[in-house]
């Protein structure tokens, strides 16, 4: 019997579009498609404008030149993101447990909910991130990295169609990455995961597709992410 | 039916002490949210503006509150359009909301104070003398704001929290922020008839900031802040009543007093108790 593979879903797509801060030009005629399953790693030097491309892509900014399109309206396309810094204030009085929960707020918002399910799921990626005895502890009391699993956690409690992570495994130990690299490769194969980050190799996330970020994105060939893969070898176990 | 004008509690009219109650919990909920989404300083400009809608009102021979609240709404829906990439402008954007206000309100009530308009009053407060028409723009506020955390309380943590993250999550941030904001200047308006525009963000302000000093989930902080907001306002209007102090003044002042006593003790972390 031939297994079919699903049929390849577009989920966002850039058209030349640029953005900038005042008069500095964070990024320029961006042409880019994202499709349903891809594994997309995103490179670049820093302030090269990756994490301006990531807020585009989930439409957390809008371009102030070109356009990016949302093409998933209905039902919504469930988001799931990690950004490099958190932009809430840490002395917001929220518990763990309640900050991972705000990953299924679309879904606790319909009158349908299962509470009693999303609070299972919770619990799931709280025991699964090591963090089930912080789940009371408020947001102030947590290390850098025991912030970093928790919002790992709130990301993927929502079953992502779309996961964007902006350099997850900065400030996590040598395990935590590995239960998080873990994690990745168990996600459904239909999950759209993207990821910058600067320890991505072979051993750890293979990528579909590579973009560079410098202002303008580039492609990069089946070599050139070879070569990266080489040149970051410190992600080789 | 019972005349408030005429009866007393707790030694204060009814009237008064139903204000100071009505208040109690806009301040409770509104002023938890004010705080945590650090709009203290934008309040108080959108109370000084009010001050200019005042001015107007009384030049066109309506109600002064009706002014207020027309000034205020349109500065929350101002401040609350300014773009992401123009945050850094706000405070600018406050201060000249504030003294711009300040200034249209004292050059149109310039010379009427001692007449028929209570300039001092606008400024100050006058809270010994609520009227019916407060206790039921108060009370309106009230439901309204109960109603808006039994609709959407969550979705409203969510954008006080993490607005990127709520956004993500479905929630309409710019239409929920917009209608917080407006709540938040009807508040203050509310309260102007207490304490008047100089002094009414405290009240948005202290309780809070106790209840985050002793409480440390969402709720009780709330619980805690209305609690304060309502020992202040009593309290307040007690000494005030009992050494003839001005009473707005003597009421933020308890406030404070308040807020002074509750930072002695040591928070404990709940790490601390695993």
């Amino acid at each position: 019997m031939i297994s079919r593979m699903p049929e390849k879903e577009l989920l966002v797509r850039f058209v030349g579009a640029g953005f900038r801060f005042d008069r500095d030009v964070a990024l320029e005629a961006v042409d880019l498609e994202v499709s349903s399953g891809e594994r997309l790693a995103v490179l670049g030097p820093n302030g090269g404008g990756k994490t301006t491309l990531l807020s585009l892509m989930l439409g957390l900014r809008r371009p102030s030149a070109g356009r990016v399109e949302h093409l998933r309206l209905e039902p919504a396309l469930r988001r799931g993101y990690v950004p490099q810094f958190p932009a809430f204030d840490r002395s917001f009085p929220v518990r763990v447990e309640e900050m991972v929960l705000e990953g299924r707020l679309r879904q606790r918002s319909s009158w349908r909910a299962d509470q009693g399910e999303c609070r299972a799921a919770v619990r799931r990626q709280l025991e699964r991130l090591e963090l089930l005895d912080l789940r009371r502890a408020y947001l102030t009391e947590l290390s850098g990295g025991e912030l970093k699993r928790a919002l790992v956690a709130r990301a993927l409690v929502g079953d992502p169609e779309l996961l964007v992570l902006d350099e997850p495994t900065a400030s996590l130990d040598a395990s935590a990455r590995a239960t998080f690299w873990e994690l990745l490769s168990e996600l459904p194969a239909r999950t759209t995961v993207v990821l910058a980050a600067h320890d991505i190799a072979p051993s750890t996330f293979a990528p579909t597709r590579a973009l560079l970020v410098d202002r303008r994105v580039r492609e990069l060939g089946q070599e050139a992410m070879d070569a990266h893969a080489l040149l970051c070898g410190h992600g080789r176990d | 039916m019972t005349d408030l004008s005429a009866t007393t509690w707790l030694g204060l009219p009814a009237a008064t002490v139903l204000a100071v109650l009505l208040a109690s919990v806009l301040c409770g909920f509104v002023g938890t949210f004010v705080v945590l989404r650090r709009l203290v300083a934008l309040g108080g400009g959108i109370a000084h503006a009010a001050f200019g809608g005042i001015g107007l009102a009384v030049l066109a021979g309506w109600d002064p509150r009706l002014g207020a609240a027309g000034v205020a709404a349109v500065a929350a829906t101002l401040l609350s359009a300014l773009p992401r990439e123009r945050s850094d402008r706000v405070d600018a954007v406050i201060g000249v909301l504030w003294a711009v206000g300040m200034a249209v309100g004292m050059l149109l009530l310039a010379g009427r104070s001692g007449g028929d308009v209570d300039v001092e009053g606008y400024l100050f407060g006058d809270i010994s003398s609520v009227r019916p028409s407060d206790l039921l723009v108060l009370g309106v506020l009230v439901l309204f704001v109960l109603g808006l955390h039994a609709v959407c309380g969550r979705q409203l943590v969510a954008i006080a929290f993490d607005p990127d993250h709520a956004a993500l999550q479905g929630v309409r941030v710019h239409r929920l922020s917009w209608i917080l904001m407006l709540v938040v200047a009807l508040s203050l308006v509310a309260l102007l008839a207490l304490v008047g525009v100089v002094l009414a963000i405290a009240l948005l302000a202290i309780p809070p900031l106790v209840g985050l000093r002793l409480g440390r989930s969402l709720p009780a902080i709330v619980v805690l802040a209305t609690a304060t907001a309502l020992a202040t306002g009593l309290g307040g209007l007690w000494l005030a009543g009992a050494f003839a102090w001005p009473a707005g003044p003597t009421v933020v002042l308890t406030g404070a007093a308040l807020l002074a006593i509750s930072r002695l003790g040591r928070r404990r972390s709940s790490r601390d108790a695993r």
